[in-house]
């Protein structure tokens, strides 16, 4: 069982059972599609920017443990960062969730052996790199 | 009677242990089956002893090449119950079968406004290629429905058939539900309306009695791959009728009879589908997976496959929070379920820490997916090789699974 506790950490199953900023708001200046279709996973992300400043993150949808935990705490993390903050946060979780290196961040922690289970590559950075991809268009 | 114990033994795949010292539990034989050591040694054994490009040589090798490769088209014709060695074209497996069709059949006779039926649950295979051919020829798709217990509507066939129809496209038992479909009434109701018919028989050959004869199809398509032998082999079979009028599929070497720069010629059947130097081993190897299937009797591969299913289904109506998905009266070893709100790829990840190799996620079938509201399900599918036993630890492992993500 200790591979499996790597994965659905303490972290990742109280987010899951109790998501973050878990609903939907159409108020909001910007709302971005996560969707998987390999595995179905699927999520909006809502949030208000003004200024370069990000608030009001919520998200609501389907997606797996991981998935959800971590769009959980992209809700969480990223509240009242400036875009620049938000992409270097990004970086930050790219670094952790995709390359497995270590950022210090202890909410990251559970997302970095995510990568390393068959077939689950991309349920950590859904949302996350939807997210980069919705700011790189915008740019 | 050989019991599946010793049929086991014959699998090297489910003999090994795995990095955690666990024996395998194989659950995902509706993708691909895992192949026993007669299919394997022949590969080897193609390669070492019989290895040369058929159909051209002039020497004993490649004679007894040309010849193993024939005789496995003959074997094939009566695995299946064909009249003509003639009818079966060999291809890589269902998707590029049912391609061949859609471009040499059906493509040069569909003008717009013309019709195509597919059935509700078809595999991805049978469904995005017609739709293609639709889109470029401006004709349209037809959808054969289905009833909540994932069961085709046989009685809205003919309403969906007419003049306009240039095939109707469907599977013999669905990859995603395990659904048996109808197929020989399918058939009979699409030919009142002179409708040829193609039945993607992937999850069906080797796993059940197959007779394209007595089906009346006018086309069957399945993979080698899913009945116990190598990747990238798979059969059409198509009436002589319909094959003679086919313009070829691909074009090259091996499928002409005369060339010049103006214009060339073609080979009769079935040299004209089989361009370029084919599936040479692959091919052999299919030859030991029908001999290995035929070994054993199709009648008893298919018995062991319905106890399976019906040992697995009522263990799993049994657990609180399991829904199966497609509950139809008619069922091959194939079942679709969803537990509570866990998702399909947290089971899978789950199982597979228990050495459980299960498929997650929408089984190619996104339209199925939908009908039923589901994003997926956790699939599990039986082989030959699949224990009672096997079953009961599966059980244990999804209600700790449960337990876990409770």
């Amino acid at each position: 069982m200790q591979h499996l506790d790597e994965l659905y950490h303490s972290i990742i199953r109280e987010h899951n059972k109790n998501p973050l900023n878990y609903f939907k708001n159409e108020d909001v200046t910007h709302k971005i599609e996560a969707y998987n279709p390999l595995c179905g996973d699927h999520f909006h992300l809502y949030f208000d920017m003004h200024d370069n400043r990000i608030t009001n993150l919520s998200f609501h949808g389907y997606g797996c443990a991981v998935s959800k935990a971590s769009a959980s705490i992209f809700t969480e993390k990223m509240n009242g960062l400036t875009l620049d903050e938000a992409l270097s946060l990004y970086e930050r979780f790219y670094a952790c969730a995709v390359e497995g290196k270590e950022t210090g961040i202890k909410d990251f922690l559970p997302f970095q052996v995510a990568s390393k289970f068959p077939g689950r590559e991309k349920c950590a950075s859904l949302t996350w790199e939807s997210f980069k991809e919705y700011v790189d268009r915008l740019k | 009677m050989i019991t599946i114990e010793e049929i086991r033994k014959e699998f090297p795949l489910l003999e090994g242990l795995n990095q955690d010292g666990c024996k395998l539990v194989y659950l995902d034989s509706a993708a691909t089956t895992q192949k026993p050591r007669q299919v394997i040694e022949q590969l080897t054994n193609y390669y070492t002893t019989t290895n040369a490009n058929i159909h051209r040589g002039t020497y004993d090798l490649a004679e007894k090449a040309t010849r193993d490769f024939e005789k496995t088209r003959t074997q094939i014709q009566q695995f299946i119950h064909a009249e003509k060695p003639e009818e079966i074209i060999f291809v890589s497996g269902t998707t590029e079968a049912v391609n061949l069709v859609a471009d040499s059949y059906v493509e040069p006779i569909l003008n717009a406004g013309n019709e195509i039926v597919v059935s509700a649950m078809e595999h991805h295979s049978n469904l995005v290629p017609w739709q293609q051919l639709c889109l470029r020829k401006n004709a349209k798709m037809q959808v054969l429905p289905m009833n909540e217990q994932g069961e085709i509507r046989l009685e809205k066939l003919a309403d969906l058939l007419s003049g306009k129809t240039k095939l109707v496209a469907v599977s013999h038992i669905s990859n995603a539900l395990g659904t048996i479909n109808p197929v020989k009434e399918i058939v009979s109701i699409a030919h009142e309306y002179g409708v040829p018919v193609l039945v993607d028989g992937a999850q069906n050959a080797g796993h059940h009695r197959t007779d394209v004869v007595d089906l009346d199809c006018d086309f069957y398509a399945f993979s080698g791959h899913k009945m116990y032998g190598p990747t990238g082999t798979g059969i059409l079979y198509g009436k002589e009728k319909w094959l003679e009028q086919m313009r070829p599929y691909r074009y090259g070497g091996e499928m002409v009879k005369a060339v010049r720069f103006e214009k060339s010629s073609f080979k009769e059947l079935p040299h004209k589908f089989e361009a370029g130097t084919p599936n040479i081993a692959g091919v052999a190897g299919l030859q030991a997976a029908v001999a290995y299937i035929e070994n054993l009797g199709i009648e008893y591969i298919s018995e062991h496959s319905y106890a399976l299913l019906n040992y697995a289904t009522e263990k799993f109506l049994q657990i609180r929070g399991i829904t199966i998905i497609g509950q139809a009266a008619s069922k091959s070893g194939i079942i679709s379920l969803t537990a509570k709100d866990i998702h399909p790829h947290d089971m899978s990840t789950f199982l597979n820490e228990y050495g459980i190799a299960v498929r997650a996620g929408h089984h190619c079938s996104l339209p199925v997916m939908e009908f039923f509201k589901i994003p997926g399900t956790t699939r599990i599918s039986f082989g030959i090789y699949n224990t009672t036993k096997e079953i009961d630890y599966l059980v244990q492992c999804i209600e700790k699974a449960i337990k876990y993500f409770a």
